[in-house]
Parts: C-alpha cells; structure tokens; sequence
C-alpha cells in the first residue's frame, strides 16, 4: 500500500469515527477529496464535471453508511477505484442522455456535427435583446421616485446622500465607491454600509414588484 | 490546474456543472456592459462552486435567497452571496487562475458570516475553493494569508445551536448556549429566534419598540414607534436587530404559549441597546403575574417586570457592552423559562 493510500485510509477511517453531520466528519471528508481528486478519471466529455460532481456527493454519502447506495468496502477495492467505477457510469448515463438529445433534436446539417461535436443548445437560443430592459427600469424608477422614499432615505445628518442619488450612481456603468466617497466626503464604508442597509431592500422591493424575481 | 494546486495545497477543487455554467452565462447575458456580464458571470460560478461544496457536505444553501441569484441586486451591486438559511450568508469571491491577490467590493463589507475565496479555471470548469476569511477590511484579500477551507466548517458549525433546547424550549430548562447577540449583527441567528413577523400579528409589531430618532426611514422598522428612550442623536449607520421565539409552558401549564422579542441596537460606540418584550401568542393578553426578569452574572435581578390582569405585553430596556453576559428569566406560577445572552 503507497504511503498515499495508507494516509487516505487511516482518513476514512477517522471520518468514519463521527456522526455524519459532524464537523469532524466534513473536515475528514473535505482532507480527502483534496487528497485523491487527481487520482480520479478524466476526460473531456462536455457532462464530465456534472457527473463529478454527482461522484463527490456520492462519495460524501456512501462513504462510511450506505445512504444513496451500496456503503464503500475498503476490502472490496480501494477508494479511488469504487469512485472511478461510480464516475464511469455517471458518464455513461451523460453519453446515453446526448444520444436520446440527438436522436429527438433535429439540428441544420452544418460542419459542426460532422465533427462528432453535439451543438450546444445555449447557441441556438435567440440572442438576447440589445439593451437589457432592467437598466431602464431601475432608472425610471430611481428618476421618478414616485412615492419620495428614495430621496426621503438619507444617511443620518447627511441629508444630500439620499438612496435615489446612490441608486444613480450605481448604475452600470458605475461611479467608483473610492469617486463617490471623495465627491460626497464621507467614507467608502459609510457609503457602502448605508446602501447594503437601507437602498439595497428598497432595490429588491422594486425587483420584487415589477416581478424580476 | 495542477500549478494551482501546487501553489495552494489548501484547495479544494470542485467541479463546475453545466447548470452552474448555463445559469452565468444567462444572469451574464442580461447586463447591460461588459464589465458587469464578465462580472456577474464570475461571481455566478463561484456561488455555484460554494454551493456545489455546501451540498457535498450536507451543508443546506440556498441560492434562489441569495442577493447573487436576483437580476436586479446582480446589477447594482458586486454580489456573491450564498444564503445559509438559519446561519447567515456566506460570500463566495471568485477569483481567475494566476491571481495572488482577491479584492472585496466595498458592497459586500459586512452582512456577511464569511468570506471564501473561489478560483474559477480559464475554461470555466473547474473551481477551487482557495480559502476562508471570517471578515475583511478595506485592504484587498491575499491568498496565501487566507486559512483553509475546513475553517469554513468550522465557522457554520459556530453558528450551529449546540443542541436543539432552543427550539423546544421547556420549562425549567437552560439553554446550555449563550444566545451571541453580536452574530445578529452579521444577519446569524440561533435556531428558533425568527423574523418577528411569523410569530407577532402586525399589531404586535406594532409594539415593538424603535431606538430610532424617526428621521431616517428604516423598511423593517414600525411607523409607530412606542417608546423611545435612546438618547441623543445617533452615530452614522446604528444597526437595528430584532428576532422573537416562542416559549412553550406546555407541559407544566396547559397550552400556554409567550412570544419573547429581542431587540438590540448597536451604535458605533461599544454600546448596546436591549429591549425585550413579551407578547401573548393565541391570546389577546398575558397571563396575569408573569415576570420577565434580567439577570446579572451573580444571578441576582438586575430589573424586572411583571403583567397584571390584562396587558398585551410587557417590555424591558437597557443598555450593555460588547461580551456582556445577562440572563433572561421568566416565571409563571413558580414554573421559570432561562436563557442566557452574550452581546
């Protein structure tokens, strides 16, 4: 056994050791994954982080008590191969799942999939419209201020720095904080507290409304 | 990424899954310039990559609550926030590969329980999660200073209540953890402190109390403040916390049920002002003679207030400073509920 192996073991054994959950458990767990991810397989299939990512949570979850699936049994095979042997079915299910894509996709018979390359969906969509129709809501909205609580919203003594000026400012593309903070002379930390605090519900309260989120 | 590796042997790495990366690019493509997109992609796939962490571990996050998911915060602020529903948010800064050096926003200051540095590989990936800060200053964050990420582990689990006397909180019982009213300043609450609106009727709201002066708007304040006795003018930027649970007398008493309210204000000072109150849940009045009582270290009766035959509730203030340690007692009928507090 490789003095690697025998330091990731004695580690699954001491994650093992706590209750899942448990700090020591997710620190033992974090040590590992740290120590062997380079010895997992690799390729460059466009669902290859995915089924990674499905691998970890796998690992995660079946290492010590069988949850998801069959517990880890060093007895059986070390580590690093009970993963890769999980990582290569995840990869499967990937290839099965662009084959079925392909085979109910019709795609314009362009050079890219005589190249062997699926076309990513994402290229296909319609581009989005050339300018965002969220800045000019938000600017309308800060403009009008309709019912005065933007420009009524000000940092306490300081009645010229108003929600509706910082909201202005900071609208891409913004004004610097370091700028905003010489210009209305107070701190860049004043400024920046006041508009997480105060202007930053007011803006998702907006968002809320006009049904963004 | 094997030379970022090596350069840091504290990272994590954490794949990138083509959810993560679709939801960039489509937060990305919504922004109006180029810096912004570059941006709000950046930070969309750290918070996934923290996110994709989180779940490896058992942690629960919450993207969909998270400042980073909504369009609207996405464009006026530099936000990469992940919602820890219970604990807080965890900030997630991406950083790209061959960079020593990670500067923080000046929006994502505080509010925040952490701040856990992200590198998100040229090819978007993979991501490594570099390491771990509890906070941050105004001097941009260098890698090599940050402690590894099981510091973050252990960061959630101080958050975490020890046990959970807290939400079923019996008579007679102590809480063996001090509620830390300074991590509600970062937006950290211990289980069974909620917003006060899903314990208290807008009326009870009402009530609460408001150490404000009135003149500066605050949305989660009451217009009708009811007491004011702060003093003077405050400092820039005082913050207002307030959380309220439910006191169960069940066993002992029948079903009678309180609601405990908790507001604190902390000035810019090391002064903090307290102010509890307790309402009556399903009732409109307390039960008559129930006392809420502050405690000094030596358990003797700091100051007390007791309801008579019809009060709605019944309130104490009073101010401390930072690492103070009083205990909270109320007693019905001889039956008492304690529950320690730290500021």
């Amino acid at each position: 056994m490789s003095e690697l192996q025998e330091t990731v073991e004695n580690l699954i054994a001491e994650a093992c050791s706590h209750p899942p959950g448990s700090l020591k458990r997710q620190t033992h767990l974090t040590q590992i994954i740290r120590l062997i991810s380079n010895q997992l397989w690799r390729d460059q299939a466009p669902y290859y982080q995915d089924a990674l990512q499905q691998t970890w949570v796998y690992f995660c979850r079946n290492l010590c008590e069988a949850t998801t699936g069959f517990a880890y049994d060093p007895d059986k095979a070390n580590v690093v191969t009970w993963l890769n042997a999980y990582l290569k079915r995840r990869l499967q299910d990937g290839y099965i799942n662009i084959q079925r894509q392909r085979a109910t996709t019709a795609y314009p018979s362009t050079a890219s999939e005589s190249d062997g390359k699926p076309l990513d969906p994402i290229d296909s969509l319609a581009a989005p419209p050339d300018i965002p129709p969220l800045l000019a809501d938000v600017q309308a909205w800060a403009e009008a201020d309709a019912d005065g609580i933007l420009a009524g919203t000000h940092i306490k003594g300081q009645p010229q720095i108003t929600c509706q000026l910082l909201i202005l400012k900071r609208l891409p593309p913004e004004t610097p904080w370091k700028e905003l903070a010489a210009q209305l002379e107070v701190s860049v930390s004043t400024l920046s507290s006041f508009y997480q605090r105060q202007c930053i519900p007011l803006l998702k309260e907006f968002g809320r409304v006009q049904g963004y989120l | 990424m094997t030379t970022q590796l090596t350069r840091y042997p504290q990272a994590v790495p954490i794949p990138i899954t083509e959810q993560a990366r679709t939801m960039a690019q489509q937060f990305a493509s919504a922004q109006p310039t180029a810096i912004k997109s570059e941006q709000v992609q950046l930070n969309t796939l750290a918070v996934f990559a923290t996110h994709g962490y989180c779940q490896m571990m058992g942690i629960v996050s919450d993207l969909e609550q998270s400042d980073s998911w909504n369009p609207v915060t996405q464009m006026m602020t530099d936000v990469a926030d992940l919602t820890l529903p219970g604990l807080g948010r965890l900030e997630c800064r991406p950083i790209q590969t061959g960079t020593n050096i990670c500067e923080v926003p000046p929006d994502v200051w505080d509010l925040r329980i952490g701040y856990v540095v992200v590198c998100i590989d040229e090819n978007l990936k993979m991501a490594h999660l570099l390491g771990f800060t509890p906070t941050v200053g105004e001097t941009a964050l260098t890698i090599s200073d940050l402690q590894p990420p099981e510091i973050l582990l252990q960061r959630i689990h101080g958050l975490m209540p020890l046990n959970d006397v807290s939400t079923s909180s019996g008579m007679g019982q102590i809480a063996e953890t001090a509620v830390k009213l300074g991590q509600w300043l970062n937006q950290s609450f211990e289980a069974g402190w909620l917003a006060v609106e899903t314990l208290l009727s807008p009326e009870q709201v009402s009530l609460a109390f408001s150490f404000r002066n009135g003149d500066e708007t605050e949305t989660d304040t009451p217009d009708t403040p009811l007491d004011t006795s702060s003093d003077g003018p405050l400092a820039d930027g005082p913050i207002d916390v307030r959380r309220a649970k439910l006191i169960d007398f069940g066993l002992q008493l029948g079903d009678v049920q309180v609601i405990m309210l908790v507001e604190i204000q902390s000035e810019s000072s090391e002064a903090i002002n307290i102010g509890l109150q307790v309402h009556p849940q399903g009732q409109p009045y307390l039960p008559p003679d129930l006392e809420l009582a502050v405690l000094e270290t030596s358990d003797t009766v700091f100051m007390d207030a007791r309801s008579r035959q019809a009060d709605n509730y019944i309130q104490l203030q009073f101010s401390g400073r930072a690492g103070e340690r009083f205990r909270v007692r109320l007693q019905l009928d001889g039956v008492q509920y304690l529950e320690e507090f730290v500021m």
